[in-house]
């Protein structure tokens, strides 16, 4: 063994039993003592005469005790551990110091462990789902100071029916509550409205049933109706974790919609500071909020965060030179407005795509520069 | 962590004393008192180590590993830490008792110059 390990271990030993140490260390001279006494009387020597001189050429045994103890302490840990009980017993005598100062130094960690976490979980960390790392946002610059990162849904609708710029593309819009009616139960959830793409855009497999698909984002639904996809937890709350659940209807907004799926715990879609418990096709957006009409509404509605996936071998730079022609032509197609279209050319108004792979919420948004700066102190 | 003890002699002397109570503990395994009465026979009488030096070397010994002890019972059935070599110890001797061989022939050159 390593001699620095050895030792290290050794005095560790005789930390840990003291006076095992310094009874071994008695008996051990008293029994080189001893047998000097008797090497003296075997030479002829009378015995309180041997005594005196053993005791003479052996010398204080105090001292003797504190050389070898010398030799065999832990010096370092032993004046920590003594410097710590000192410390001890002072701030136990002053109990109000010690209470602030224990509050304000948890208080600073507390912070500073709140802050990080924010930091992590809304700028660092990213979406729990495959490929994250080829997702991206897509924004409009409006020349406003930054990305406008809602998009009516004609521009969607286009950029949509456009895979060969943009891979899978998907857009949602998060609503705080949904109020949802079932047979016996009366709540409001929230959730968000997803397109055609989302769920397969992300990638995770439900855990009962099927996700949504582009036939459910169309007015009036998939053939079989309107359909939803509930998340883990509220199938655990309304119908007990029972298989049943899959056909069984809730009323949104007065209209049935059938549950077709349930997904799994950690899913919670693309926007990370959110778990939506429930999944409405966006098509039905009429619906919900009539009578308003986010839809109809066109490119006076902002309402949807659009995020797809690169297409193999496209970097984001590639993407973005071909977002530029692509949103002249959109916007041409889309708004009936000349006006209003000669007014966005003027601030060269074009789609701009951005790394997607921590999802998108307006919070990161807010709290990015706040966030680093709390941080930084 | 470590503390040579600091005899007035000198380093030279401390690494000498260890070497002979390692030597002196190649036939078997030996108490304090046994190595210094072994040293000082084998020596003709001529080296007598002192307790203050002998215990401080036999654990420093131990401390690096150089020696193992137990307690065990003596001749006279008392009690005794009883220091045996480890397999360093041995590795230590040998390589101490060349140097020492090649120490002695050089002061002995420089001696007999004339």
């Amino acid at each position: 063994m390593v001699p620095v390990i050895h030792d290290f271990l050794l005095r560790l030993k005789t930390l840990l039993r003291r006076k095992k140490m310094d009874r071994e260390m008695a008996d051990e001279l008293a029994f080189h003592q001893e047998m000097l006494r008797e090497k003296l009387i075997r030479e002829g020597i009378p015995e309180t005469q041997a005594k005196a001189t053993a005791r003479r050429t052996f010398g204080n045994p105090g001292r003797w005790h504190e050389r070898l103890r010398e030799l065999w302490q832990f010096r370092s840990l032993e004046n920590l551990s003594r410097d710590i009980s000192f410390s001890v017993r002072l701030l136990r005598k002053s109990p109000g110091f010690t209470l602030v100062a224990l509050l304000t130094i948890s208080l600073g960690v507390g912070a500073n462990t709140a802050v990080f976490s924010l930091i992590d979980g809304l700028l660092l960390r990213p979406l729990p789902v495959p490929q994250g790392e080829k997702l991206v946002v897509l924004g409009i610059e409006m020349g406003g100071p930054t990305l406008n990162y809602g998009f009516p849904a004609p521009f969607f609708r286009a950029l949509e029916a456009r895979p060969d710029i943009l891979a899978d593309t998907f857009a949602f819009c998060d609503r705080d509550s949904f109020l949802v009616r079932g047979t016996s139960a009366n709540e409001n959830v929230p959730g968000v409205m997803v397109s055609g793409n989302y769920f397969s855009a992300l990638e995770t497999p439900p855990l009962l049933g099927r996700y949504l698909t582009p036939v459910d984002d169309r007015t009036g639904g998939s053939p079989e109706g309107l359909a939803v996809v509930i998340s883990e937890a509220f199938w655990e709350r309304w119908f007990n974790r029972s298989p049943a659940v899959l056909g069984q209807k809730l009323q949104i907004a007065n209209k049935p919609f059938s549950v077709v799926g349930v997904m799994p715990k950690r899913f919670i879609g693309a926007d990370q500071t959110r778990s939506p418990e429930i999944f409405v096709p966006m098509a039905a957006e009429p619906i919900i909020d009539a009578p308003e009409d986010m839809i109809a509404a066109g490119h006076h509605a902002w309402w949807l965060t659009v995020m797809g996936h690169l297409r193999p071998g496209v970097t984001i730079e590639q993407l973005n030179a071909a977002l530029v022609p692509i949103s002249t032509s959109i916007v041409h197609d889309t708004v009936p407005d000349p006006a209003w279209i000669a007014d966005q050319e003027k601030q060269h108004f074009h789609f701009v795509a951005e790394s997607g792979s921590r999802g998108f919420t307006y919070l990161q948004f807010f709290f990015e520069k706040p966030l680093m700066a709390l941080f930084a102190m | 962590m470590f503390r040579e003890e600091t005899n007035e002699t000198g380093d030279l002397i401390q690494g000498t004393l260890e070497m002979l109570v390692l030597k002196s503990l190649v036939r078997g395994p030996l108490h304090g008192y046994g190595v210094a009465e072994w040293i000082h026979q084998t020596s003709q009488q001529l080296l007598k180590v002192e307790e203050g030096a002998l215990y401080p070397a036999l654990h420093r010994l131990e401390l690096r590993g150089l020696l193992q002890a137990e307690w065990g019972a003596s001749e006279n059935n008392r009690r005794a830490k009883f220091y045996q070599l480890t397999a360093e110890g041995k590795k230590k001797l040998s390589a101490e008792s060349q140097r020492w061989a090649r120490l002695s022939a050089a002061v002995a050159f420089v001696m007999q110059a004339s």
